[in-house]
């Protein structure tokens, strides 16, 4: 099968400020990162803050332009494209974004914020046909025609992700970014929200990638998961096994962390110690290093590389066999 | 049993506006004990902020006011306060020096102009008649206790130069810095990472043994709750619906908002082709538009015309120490959620 998305050595550097009249070290916010993604696949990307999964999202969208790297989606280099070949890419690529407060337009109502996208890309045939599809996109999303003249502050969180996901669903994309798409919502809002977003990218057959700090989360939607760590994949596999049979000792440590609502649990805790390196200054060799309980003295001069540690698993660790 | 630290009997707190008066918290008790931790457990709109301004008297006024109730604080002196009724003097007193609160976003509680080893030098001198030099020294102790790496320098470091976990550290620093006898900690790790997370969820475990604090911790993340509780309060509607020790409510939960809570929440290593995520229907109801009789009736799968829509629930005890607003709780206990 040939990849949906093909992801190649992606790098983003950010200019940050350094002293008077010159520029500092360079925020490298993503720092070498491929993946592919297969039609109706379902990629997870997992991580902290300033793991860069964001700064990919915005990369496969393009909403932002890489430092280096390629980006070629059904064949095409994406990050080289003219506006009219960016136009047709936007179709098929779309987004659903985290707050569904800031991201829908105050002043549109339901009806006009859902149609915008099929006016834009001329996919309507007649005024009577647009209303039709925007009523049928409500629909598919669990909303309905009487919500056609509202705007978005008479809705609640859950539903106004709704509208969002609708708008996204307009124009028929063959990939969805979602980032942090459920992290804002109530948690009895939430599993409504991922049913939704599972339930459409089966049916409709989506190539999804799902950004989210919630492993469960991605857990549960994800058909594999790549885990980030200072803007380097540190492993990547099918998200049954990084849950059940992590190789990093990252990916360990960030899975014991995760709080789980079962008072008699008894599972071992890995309080990662010390901070964040500076994304400015990464750490040379293995940047997870300062602050891996396993770290040797050799981890501070090889750089790992991704290697296969199972069917469909890669590790970037020259101990893996330690977990 | 011993005379709890904090006892806060049927408080009321009203909002006046657009849409007239609404109650946030509309009869709420609870007590906290020395060295236990109590979490409040509830999503938007239940009130659980709100409760815990009330106790600090933070609620802004107006809109807001105390309608109701009575909050019960025993200070280290012995004399009882009714918190709900203290002057501005009490309170100044009372808070920072016996009562302290963490916040979800650090920023919110720190100066932005000022170092923070000059913030917790002054909450310290506010109340304790320590020199410059001697409440330097011990903001720099408490930095370390909390885990800050190079306390000496951090102490001279602005909020901004830190990172998001260092400035909760330090905002936190700031809260214990005089000892206080009730913390009340809302949401201080939900903007952070998990393993962050996990960091300051065992410190603040940790000095609470230490200090023997007694401390409300509130949260909208079960997973966080059953870390960390003794004991929690889930709060629905300005309401307590069920209160009981952690481990009764997180293997034996009665009110059907629980159980849903609980079901609804991915967990690790789940089998996702088993089906869809079990939900909640709907959504949580706009305090101005309550619903008659059990304020959840309208997303229960258990909701009976009688006596769910008719009345409100009473509190009603399942065992000694766990007690739950359901009208049918004895007929639903078999059943599923």
């Amino acid at each position: 099968m040939t990849a949906l998305l093909a992801v190649t050595d992606l790098v983003k550097h950010f200019p940050t400020k350094g002293r008077v009249f010159r520029a500092g070290a360079p925020l490298q916010a993503v720092a070498g990162v491929s993946f592919t993604v297969q039609p109706g696949e379902v990629l997870g990307l997992v991580g902290e803050s300033g793991s860069g999964k964001s700064t990919i999202g915005n990369m496969v969208l393009r909403l932002d332009q890489p430092t280096a790297g390629q980006i070629v989606f059904d064949g095409q280099d994406i990050t080289r494209l003219s506006d009219v070949s960016l136009q047709a890419f936007r179709r098929r690529a779309q987004p659903i974004f985290q707050d569904p407060f800031s991201s829908l337009d105050p002043r549109m109502t339901v009806e006009q914020i859902v149609a915008e996208a099929l006016v834009i890309h001329r996919l309507a045939s007649s005024r009577g046909d647009l209303q039709a599809q925007v009523v049928s996109l409500l629909e598919l999303v669990g909303l309905n025609a009487s919500h056609l003249r509202r705007y978005p502050h008479q809705f609640s969180g859950g539903q106004r992700q709704r509208i969002g996901i609708a708008r996204a669903m307009a124009v028929k994309p063959d990939l969805i970014v979602a980032d942090e798409a459920v992290s804002a919502l109530d948690v009895s809002i939430q599993a409504q929200i991922v049913n939704l977003l599972r339930d459409l990218q089966k049916r409709l057959g989506l190539a999804m990638i799902f950004i989210s700090h919630d492993l469960a989360v991605v857990e549960y939607i994800a058909d594999r998961v790549a885990v980030l760590y200072l803007g380097r994949i540190m492993e990547i596999a099918p998200a049954r096994d990084i849950v059940r049979a992590p190789k990093h000792p990252y990916t360990e440590a960030l899975l014991s962390a995760v709080p789980e609502p079962d008072a008699s649990r008894t599972r071992k805790r890995i309080v990662l110690q010390g901070e964040l390196p500076s994304p400015t200054a990464p750490p040379s060799g293995c940047v997870f290093r300062t602050r891996c309980p396993y770290a040797i003295a050799d981890c501070a001069a090889i750089v790992p590389v991704l290697q296969p540690v199972g069917p469909g698993h890669e590790a970037a660790c020259i101990r893996t066999g330690i977990i | 049993m011993t005379q709890p630290l904090l006892e806060v009997r049927d408080l009321r707190v009203d909002f006046r506006g657009e849409m007239g008066t609404v109650s946030a918290v509309s009869g709420i008790s609870f007590t906290v004990q020395k060295g236990e931790t109590l979490v409040i457990v509830g999503e938007s709109g239940s009130g659980k902020s709100v409760t815990s301004l009330a106790v600090m008297g933070l609620i802004p006024q107006p809109p807001g006011r105390i309608a109701g109730g009575e909050i019960l604080f025993h200070a280290r002196d012995g004399q009882t306060h009714d918190l709900a009724k203290a002057d501005a003097r009490t309170m100044q007193h009372l808070r920072g020096a016996e009562i302290a609160m963490i916040f979800q976003e650090p920023m919110t509680a720190l100066n932005p102009v000022y170092t923070i080893g000059a913030q917790i030098v002054e909450t310290i001198r506010l109340h304790e008649p320590l020199s410059r030099r001697a409440a330097r020294l011990r903001a720099i102790d408490m930095l370390a206790l909390l885990g800050v790496p190079e306390p000496q320098r951090r102490f001279d470091a602005y909020p901004h130069e830190l990172s998001g976990g260092l400035r909760q550290r330090a905002m936190i620093a700031m809260a214990l810095a005089c000892s206080p006898s009730l913390l009340i900690a809302d949401e201080p790790t939900t903007a952070l990472d998990v393993t962050v997370q996990a960091q300051i969820l065992d410190m603040i475990a940790r000095l609470q043994k230490e200090l023997s604090m007694g401390v409300i911790f509130i949260t909208h993340n079960l997973g966080v709750a059953a870390e960390i509780a003794d004991r929690v309060l889930v709060m629905y509607a300005g309401q307590t619906v069920e209160a009981a020790p952690a481990a009764d409510i997180f293997q034996d939960p009665r009110m059907p908002y629980t159980r849903g809570l609980l079901k609804s929440i991915p967990r690790l290593g789940m089998d996702r082709d088993a089906g869809p995520l079990p939900t909640i229907p709907g959504t949580v109801p706009n305090l101005g538009e309550m619903p008659r009789g059990c304020a959840f009736h309208p997303r229960c799968t258990h909701a009976l015309p009688d006596p769910c829509m008719a009345r409100r629930p009473d509190l009603e005890p399942v065992t000694e120490r766990h007690v739950v607003r359901c009208a049918r709780w004895r007929d639903i206990a078999g059943q599923p959620a």
